[in-house]
């Protein structure tokens, strides 16, 4: 696998990753708009700068806990298809995560991850309790693991744009 | 293609799609005969604009556009070189000839498939011509002959302006023709083109436009977005010092605290040190200035941890002041970039009318006017269809041939204007013509024959009402259905049109001396008024266009005005029933207390003809916001139209109010439509039977209840001690045996009193297979209304649902299903249940409200799927349009416009339904009307209100049926 660096971030004490190629910010102000009535994973809208984002919060999707609010949440904000599609182009990242602007809600963003020569694990089938459906690879840390995520699925099945009983 | 190529391409076409709709006008004006020199103008032109689609096109290599254009170019060569006249003919086929390129051009990939080969075919004749002569004086109105003698531009000169040999370009004349003085004059077009001196104003108008740049639309959304983005962020850094304002006021404050608390210390210390007990003077007054410099010093200090003071930047506020105005400034400019002037679509118009005129045979000037008029650029475009309506009703329906007009005393020729200004705020456009106008009477006979009144109803409503009534779904005044209009989208297509865009539509119209039709536009979709109201602690925005009206309820008072009964909530005004929705429990948020607040709002929205009432705890303000589209993933919450960012930076949601009355079950039926149109035009209800109903209530203050007294056997005044109690149910001792009692608040939702009178009614009722009495606190009336039955508002075991009766919210009891509630062992539910005639799809025609809402409720009992409608006509409709859709009709004899009898003949004359079962109710069974019934063909004869002998022969006409079959 090419040299992959992760920003890692915690979602009920978990360590996990994302690619640091699919995000393009990460920004202290969680103060979204909640909205009802929306599916299951979107917590609300945010105002970046005149653009409107989706804050989708993973937790239900990954059968954790909704993510409660504090002085160290953070989102993070993921590029757009058309700045990732060069990238995939590219050959940087292998996934288009979605249409709309999309930020997702951490409980705390941690380091900045390069895997270096041990580079990245095949997914256990089940890891601290995720399914490895949603897990890229782990990265074994000093004693921890950091489970990189698969973006795709995930945001599309927080944006309801998945129908579960269809999910493969 | 790669991104370069197709950015040069879109351009292309939109700049060739500029120059068709600039030459087109001056096409038309051509064929209707101008000035000599004019026409030479008006040819140089038209050539330009062909010229240079065609050189585009060679460029970027798009032949089949580039030849079509050549083969026009040359034809109109022949012109200016005086080997061609105008004719209509010719205008014709070079008018065809742009259409074809549009079209061409509409979808540019794929223009080789568009076949132009009769356009070809047609400039033929015209491209020969030059073997022989065109004959001499031309019998058609264009260029005089005069023309001939004005100076057309020699063709050398165009040859070479042209950028490749022209083959079919006729011999060329003496070069060294001179133009005509007059259009010797600017020379602003194509190297070698002479632009003639043509009227002022049209050169002019074209003289800008080495002033004009084209933008995408894409970077002046995002222009608008930043500029958005600054707003904001001048909103935050005004929120910012504002708080350094108020920080520092604040810090006077501390600070002068602090110095009053060292000053306060020293004293204290200076006093004590002065102590008698103290040391020496010289040792006191060391001490007191080593106090003195430890004081100075913590205030110094205070005086600096505190912050520098806003007035200490010079030239902060004027800045501050600049700022906020640069900005608005900025962004109500970027907001005008995306308006687009009305020419785009009034400049087609002379094309439309003078083939629509053509069509009809009519002769029509068209005065077009306030094509300057900017607008958004989405809301011009979605006017053209609207527009187009409009114009083809004016030709088609109001204006007369000439022999008509010349017949009316009128000028031969129809006058058409077409007119947009701005006033208060919005843009109105006007089409007017001198026709005949609009024939109230016409109208009337129309919506009878349609149906859509009796005739009783339509000579009640004034002409201006009737003129209204074109904007009725389904009406169209063309007594034949034509070329032109008339085709099923009829005027309530273009009400809605337009109401979608924010706008309004109005008519007024003179018999015999015209139509003047007049919508009201907004500037902009992109910002739009609102009124922001909180539900739960949150903002939301209600466009504006849909609000109708605020209602504020005091709180603790809101049940005077919202009755509650069950789970359907409605708000009484004016006499109204307004159904209700609460916000904050359609999104599933926690209610908030209402205690604290002094109040509760209730917006009254409109949903097409209809009107419902949103409840939310507060009315903020009225707010002018720019319309984000909602991302993807909340399309389907149908509940929200879009977003916005507030002033603080903070998203709001936009509400989307007809996907609201979806989700909050408000279900407006065609029949409560239709009573709502009816309630305008001022008489429904007349046309219903009346019907007898005993009024009552159950508590002092509760709700009104209505029985029909056809249904009612007796009702007796009662002593509270007379009734006996028994295994925990109530009997009253009544005639030879004992009735057995029930209060309606033990089996429905409804009020309790809070005392016992010593004296109760009960309401004993008949068609009942065994009957219950009804204790009532009070009888109230006896009256006799015509009243519609609203069985959406409220429903229920045991209720029918809820009517207005003077004023007053009627329940109107379903006394079988209370009997079968309270007493299910009698009736045997359980039995009849399984017994059902599920899968039994019926028709139920039935004209007054209350019966059809009981028939209804009967039949649906047995298990059956019941779709009832007001008349045999509908009936009829329905039978015609789903062959099949039904197993079993039920229709009252009594109806307007199609009566149950008529129906049934109907019914059984089709080859389709000759089978099909139909019940007929009355409620008055003779044998005359019997026999009738009889010989239209009904299976069954039956009396209205009966259940159960209505159920019996329902089950044994279905019997019957499947027996047969």
């Amino acid at each position: 696998m090419r040299e992959q660096q992760f920003v890692s971030f915690l979602l009920d004490r978990h360590l996990l990753g994302i690619d640091i190629q699919l995000v393009r910010e990460i920004i202290r102000n969680v103060d979204f708009t909640p909205v009802a009535r929306a599916p299951q994973g979107i917590r609300g809208l945010l105002n970046l700068r005149g653009q409107i984002i989706t804050v989708l919060d993973l937790g239900p999707s990954l059968g954790l806990p909704p993510r409660e609010l504090g002085p160290a949440s953070r989102c993070l904000i993921l590029k757009s298809p058309e700045d990732v599609i060069p990238l995939v182009e590219a050959g940087l990242v292998d996934e288009v995560p979605a249409g709309e602007p999309v930020g997702i809600l951490v409980d705390a963003i941690s380091d900045v991850i390069r895997p270096g020569e041990q580079g990245v694990d095949l997914p256990p089938a089940n890891a601290n309790g995720i399914d490895a459906d949603h897990l890229r690879g782990v990265v074994r840390l000093d004693g921890r693991l950091l489970l990189v995520l698969g973006l795709k699925r995930l945001v599309e099945d927080g944006l309801g744009l998945r129908v579960p009983a269809l999910a493969d | 293609m790669d991104l370069d190529d197709r950015q040069l391409l879109d351009e292309l076409v939109v700049e060739s799609q500029d120059h068709l709709n600039a030459l087109e006008p001056d096409l038309l004006t051509l064929e209707k005969g101008v000035a000599p020199d004019e026409a030479l103008e008006l040819v140089n032109r038209i050539f330009r604009g062909i010229h240079s689609i065609k050189g585009g096109c060679g460029f970027l290599g798009i032949t089949t556009v580039q030849e079509l254009a050549h083969a026009m170019e040359s034809v109109l060569m022949k012109v200016r070189s005086r080997k061609l006249d105008v004719s209509p003919p010719l205008v014709d086929v070079l008018l065809d000839g742009t259409d074809r390129v549009r079209t061409m051009l509409a979808d540019i990939t794929h223009c080789a498939e568009v076949d132009a080969r009769d356009v070809y075919a047609r400039l033929e004749p015209f491209l020969n011509a030059d073997a022989a002569p065109p004959p001499e004086p031309e019998p058609v109105a264009a260029p005089p002959v005069e023309a001939r003698r004005s100076g057309f531009v020699p063709l050398r000169k165009l040859s070479s302006a042209s950028d490749g040999p022209d083959p079919d370009a006729a011999p060329p004349a003496p070069a060294e023709v001179v133009p005509s003085p007059e259009a010797a004059g600017s020379d602003a077009g194509a190297p070698g083109m002479v632009d003639g001196a043509g009227p002022a104003a049209s050169v002019g108008a074209r003289a800008g436009a080495s002033d004009v740049l084209r933008v995408r639309v894409e970077l002046l959304n995002r222009l608008m977005n930043l500029a958005g983005e600054l707003v904001l962020a001048r909103n935050q850094l005004l929120q910012a010092l504002d708080r350094k304002f108020s920080e520092t006021a604040a810090g006077d404050q501390v600070l002068g605290a602090a110095r009053e608390a060292v000053e306060d210390a020293r004293r204290t210390l200076r006093a004590s040190l002065a102590g008698p007990e103290g040391a020496s003077p010289d040792e006191a007054r060391r001490r007191a200035e080593r106090v003195d410099r430890v004081l100075d010093d913590l205030s110094t200090r205070i005086a600096q941890a505190l912050p520098a003071r806003l007035s200490d930047l010079p030239g902060m506020n004027a800045t501050m002041v600049n700022l906020d105005a640069v900005t608005t400034n900025l962004q109500e400019n970027i907001m005008r970039t995306r308006l687009q002037s009305l020419e785009a679509l009034f400049g087609k118009l002379p094309r439309q009318v003078r083939q629509l005129a053509r069509q009809t045979g009519k002769e029509i000037e068209l005065v077009v006017t306030g094509g300057e008029v900017e607008l958004d650029k989405s809301i011009v475009e979605s006017l053209s269809d609207p527009l187009n309506h409009l114009l083809r009703n004016s030709l088609d329906h109001g204006l007369e041939d000439p022999a008509g007009r010349e017949a009316a005393g009128k000028d031969r020729t129809g006058r058409l204007e077409v007119r947009a200004f701005h006033e208060g705020g919005q843009v109105n456009v006007e089409i007017r013509d001198d026709g005949r106008g609009i024939d109230p009477a016409r109208v009337r006979a129309k919506a009878v024959e349609k149906g859509l009144l009796t005739p009783e109803q339509a000579a009640r409503l004034d002409d201006r009402e009737a003129v209204l009534l074109i904007f009725a779904p389904g009406f169209s005044t063309a007594e034949k259905v034509s070329d032109i209009s008339g085709r099923g989208v009829g005027m309530d297509v273009v009400r809605t049109n337009i109401e979608s865009l924010g706008g309004s539509i109005d008519i007024d119209s003179q018999v015999g001396q015209g139509t003047r039709t007049r919508l009201k536009l907004p500037l902009t979709l992109a910002i739009i008024p609102s009124l922001l109201v909180r539900a739960c602690g949150r903002r939301f925005a209600i466009p504006q266009v849909s609000l109708d009206e605020l209602v504020r309820l005091r709180n603790g008072r809101e049940d005077q005005r919202i009755e509650q009964v069950q789970d359907a909530e409605v708000l009484r005004l004016r006499g109204h029933l307004l159904p209700l929705v609460r916000l904050s429990a359609l999104l599933g948020l926690p209610v908030d207390e209402g205690s604290a607040r002094p109040a509760t709002y209730v917006a009254v929205l409109k949903v097409g003809g209809n009107r419902y009432g949103l409840v939310v705890d507060e009315v903020l303000d009225s707010e002018e916001i720019v319309v984000k589209q909602l991302p993807p993933s909340l399309k389907d919450s149908r509940c929200y139209a879009g977003a916005t960012i507030m002033g603080d930076g903070s998203v709001a949601m936009i509400l989307d109010v007809p996907g609201i009355a979806d989700l909050g079950g408000l279900r407006f039926t065609d029949a409560m439509q239709a009573a709502a149109a009816d309630e305008r035009s001022g008489s429904y209800l007349d046309r219903t039977e009346s019907q007898t109903l005993l009024l009552f209530r159950n508590a002092p203050d509760g709700e009104q209840f209505a029985l029909n007294l056809a249904m009612i056997s007796r009702i007796e005044r009662v002593k509270v001690e007379d009734i006996q109690v028994a295994g925990g149910r109530e009997y009253l001792k009544f005639q030879d045996g004992s009735l057995r009692l029930l209060r309606l608040h033990d089996h429905l939702a409804v009020k309790a009193p809070d005392a016992e009178p010593r004296e109760v009614f009960v309401i004993i009722p008949k068609l009942v297979k065994h009957p219950l009495g009804i204790i009532a606190w009070e009888c109230d009336d006896v009256v006799s209304v015509r009243v519609e039955v609203d069985r959406d508002n409220l429903r229920g075991t045991g209720l029918l649902g809820s009517g207005m009766i003077d004023g007053r919210l009627t329940v109107f009891l379903d006394i079988h299903g209370l009997f079968e509630a309270a007493e299910p062992e009698l009736y045997h539910v359980a039995e009849r249940r399984a017994a059902t005639l599920d899968r039994t799809r019926v028709l139920l025609a039935e004209d007054t409200s209350f019966f059809r809402a009981v028939e209804k409720s009967y039949i649906e009992a047995l298990g059956a799927s019941v779709t009832a409608v007001r008349d045999g006509r509908e009936a009829w409709r329905l039978l015609s349009e789903e062959p099949g859709a039904y197993d079993l009709v039920v229709t009252d004899i009594e109806m307007p416009l199609m009566d149950g009898l008529e129906l049934t003949r109907h019914i059984r004359a089709s080859e389709r339904h000759a089978h099909l079962p139909v019940v007929a109710l009355t409620s008055l069974v003779s044998e005359t009307s019997r026999e009738a019934g009889m010989a239209a063909g009904v299976n069954a004869y039956e009396v209205k209100l009966d259940r159960d002998r209505l159920a019996t022969t329902i089950r044994q006409v279905m019997e019957e049926v499947c027996s047969h079959a």
